[in-house]
């Protein structure tokens, strides 16, 4: 290098040095996290009493696990943990009261599955154990079946 | 050095030192890739090369930066230096490679050219954190590309060294540019502080290493002055300089290497003129001063390379007075024959150089060096490995969503236009009480289109289109195929219309706080697909018809998306582009349709969280 660039060098340095990280502490003191709530859905009612939690896997071998509520008034519901869902497209929960039924033709659409909000259930299933499928509607397939125990049998 | 031109003058020290430079860029790739395909299953390819070519850029401007003042500091690092153009060339290449695929990833295939869109997708010039990063990154990439362009001696020939020299500093502004362009995005989303740490160390370790070199420099910039009535000046000892090497001094405003050679003393610029490399600081080799550099050389009495070569460098009379060495601070045009002072007391024998010297095309580096060289070498591959090993396992989850890309799947129902096109399935089976009897999945073009003008005519529509699938959990989206659309059988559509309509129900207002996203991103099409990096490509999105979503997330981890419209429902795809990727509180009322959440809000009334 020759002297000018010399001097060049040791003025752009000192600059850089100092205003470089103070840049870059102002950059991440400036950023911001989205914030986080305390429910994703506000103006849901209020969950119910839990009667049984039920773990069981889905057909690619994935854990599921499927929480049974009971309302004041009696009436039943289900929901299926988050990560049950994990990977898939729109799921579809269905009741099936006895085996040997087409899950889907035979069965009672409960709902969409999502996460932790509770689908209502028949109220036969008071006195009647049956299944619970979970079918993928764009893949046309039923990635879960799970036994359901007549809720009158749950202490 | 080569007298002719020569695209490359390929020598043993060049194949060696750019297969070692190969080889660690590849293993960056491969560490960076394999090891965060294992730590991040749902990473696309496209964005872990993107992670990684940018990373490995940056990893290598900080070694091109180095090598200049650690060669300054300790001779040993020179053999680094002999071809470090070679290693500014990669690192352009490698982040014009970053460039691309980002350019591709986040601006292409949308309503506006690529290039507009980086400077105009994200228009938050106004904040630190909303910065728009990609302009940074973009200055960087120019300056890489000019010095990456004029890196051949062609062009240091035609520009002067002293211009070039000036052009090629340029690299300290593009590496504060590409620093900047990391801190102000991807490290607003990515929050382990390790990775600002690394980031910050990096900044320290240039940094003092060119403020260390510069103080050196400063002190050895001190002029010699002149007390004689001719002007000579007095610089040393004829004792003080080795056999074969130079004492440099200042005389006359610049750096002059007094040379001590076969019992005479020459002295000439110790300004090389190749890169105006520090020519007092070589060796006399086959009679000729040799540059620590690049191995350029001159006959010290004449300044001038010896032929066929036609370099020169000025030179200056001397003179002894004893043991004394004088210089003439006036320098001789370059190239003229000086006569040079002879030592006629020879006293005691001048001490030898003892470190060994290296001359890059050579074909055999000395045995010291070589083994230095190799050493180097090793640690250069060896931070290859580790620095991308490091980075990849940091990364933050990037989002489960699946685009089935290249299935092309066949779904059929009744289309609705508003107020985003999208396709009502119906669901099979017997309805229990309060199931929603339909799907209804949003459905998009292919790059960053919304479907309004392919749904555009078909409101209400029983139709059946081909597409391949985008979802994320339980949320499902179709690219449609534009040629993928057929007119159902009557049969079909009468048994499709006589399922009732999805019913609607008014929840309230209610006040939400999250991030606007475009539904395709996020859904599966891009990871991460939301936050600062993503940024501009939601803007893009939403701007090319894509549904906005706002996505509420609690502590768990728990999302909710709700679909944006305006408070008379219609589409807000213009009032909310500069918008998206934010921290954000709306008001509005929230309407279930079927099992889609609804936020009916006036745009202008959305409040940014400061």
């Amino acid at each position: 290098m020759i002297r000018p660039l010399r001097i060049a060098h040791r003025r752009i340095w000192p600059v850089l040095a100092l205003g470089l990280p103070a840049l870059v502490l102002a950059a991440l003191a400036a950023r911001k996290s989205v914030p986080v709530v305390g429910d994703v859905i506000p103006f849901r009612a209020p969950a119910d009493r839990l009667l049984q939690r039920i773990e069981g896997s889905r057909a690619d071998g994935a854990p599921l696990a499927v929480s049974l509520y009971r309302a004041t008034d009696g009436a039943l519901s289900v929901s299926f943990a988050g990560e049950a869902l994990d990977g898939l497209p729109e799921v579809l929960a269905y009741w099936i009261p006895t085996d040997g039924v087409d899950p889907i033709e035979g069965g009672t659409l409960l709902g969409q599955a999502r996460g932790d909000e509770p689908l209502g259930l028949p109220n036969r299933v008071v006195h009647t154990p049956g299944m619970l499928a979970l079918y993928d509607l764009a893949h046309a397939e039923v990635v879960a079946t799970l036994r359901l125990p007549a809720s009158g049998a749950v202490p | 050095m080569s007298v002719g031109y020569r695209a490359v003058g390929w020598n043993r020290q060049k194949k060696i030192y750019d297969a070692v430079l190969v080889a660690g860029v590849l293993l960056y790739l491969a560490v960076f890739v394999g090891v965060g395909t294992l730590a991040r299953p749902e990473a696309t390819l496209e964005t872990l090369l993107i992670r990684g070519l940018g990373t490995c850029a940056l990893l290598l401007l900080h070694v091109v930066l180095s090598i200049g003042p650690l060669a300054r500091l300790d001779a040993r690092f020179l053999p680094l230096l002999y071809n470090r153009r070679h290693l500014g060339v990669v690192t352009f290449l490698v982040g014009a490679a970053h460039a691309g695929f980002s350019l591709f990833q986040f601006h292409a295939l949308g309503n506006v050219d690529p290039l507009v869109s980086v400077l105009t997708a994200n228009p938050r010039y106004g904040s630190l954190g909303q910065f728009p990063f990609e302009v940074l990154g973009l200055g960087a990439l120019a300056v890489l590309f000019l010095m990456a362009a004029t890196s051949h001696d062609f062009w240091l020939h035609h520009l002067t060294a002293p211009a070039w020299k000036r052009l090629h500093m340029l690299v300290y502004w593009a590496y504060a540019l590409l620093v900047l362009h990391v801190a102000t995005g991807v490290l607003q989303a990515e929050t382990d502080p390790w990775l600002a740490w690394v980031l910050g160390a990096g900044v320290v370790w240039v940094a003092s290493l060119h403020l260390l070199a510069g103080w050196r420099e400063r002190s050895g910039d001190r002029e010699h002055a002149s007390s004689l009535a001719d002007r000579f000046v007095d610089v040393c000892s004829i004792d003080e300089i080795p056999e074969s090497r130079a004492r440099v001094v200042v005389v006359g405003g610049e750096r002059v290497a007094v040379y001590r050679y076969e019992g005479k003393v020459s002295a000439v610029s110790s300004v090389c003129q190749h890169q105006n490399g520090p020519l007092g600081e070589g060796r006399v080799i086959d009679g000729c001063i040799t540059c620590p550099w690049h191995g350029y050389q001159y006959v010290p009495e004449t300044g001038a390379s010896p032929p066929p070569f036609s370099e020169r460098v000025p030179t200056f009379s001397v003179r002894l007075e004893g043991r004394r060495v004088l210089v003439d601070p006036r320098p001789h045009p370059p190239g003229t024959r000086v006569e040079p002072a002879r030592i006629e007391e020879p006293a005691a024998p001048a001490a030898r150089a003892a470190d060994e010297f290296y001359v890059g095309y050579l074909p055999q580096a000395p045995r010291a060096i070589a083994r230095r060289a190799r050493a180097a070498a090793i640690g250069l591959v060896a931070l290859a490995g580790a620095v991308p090993l490091a980075l990849a396992v940091r990364q933050q989850p990037l989002g489960d969503g699946v685009f089935e890309y290249g299935t092309v799947r066949a779904f059929e129902g009744i289309v609705e236009e508003r107020p985003y096109p999208h396709l009502l399935v119906a669901r099979p089976g017997q309805r229990g009480p309060g199931a929603p009897p339909w799907s209804s999945w949003p459905l998009v073009a292919a790059g960053k289109h919304g479907a309004s003008r392919l749904a555009q005519g078909l409101d209400g529509a029983a139709l059946r289109l081909e597409g391949e699938l985008i979802y994320r959990g339980g949320r499902t989206m179709i690219e449609v195929r534009a040629d993928g659309l057929g007119v159902l059988s009557p049969e079909r559509a009468a048994a499709l219309a006589a399922i009732p309509p999805p019913e609607r129900l008014d929840l309230g207002e209610w006040t939400l706080v999250g991030e606007i996203v475009d539904a395709k991103c996020w859904l599966g099409v891009m990871k991460p697909g939301r936050e600062k990096p993503h940024r501009a490509c939601a803007a893009r999105c939403i701007a090319g018809g894509i549904p906005p979503l706002f996505v509420v997330r609690d502590e768990a981890g728990r999302e909710e998306a709700y679909l944006l419209v305006s408070s008379d429902g219609r589409p807000v795809n213009a009032d909310v582009a500069d918008l998206v990727a934010e921290p954000l509180e709306i008001r509005g009322s929230v309407r279930r349709d079927g099992d889609q959440f609804i936020l009916r809000a006036d745009p202008r009334t959305y409040r940014r969280l400061e």
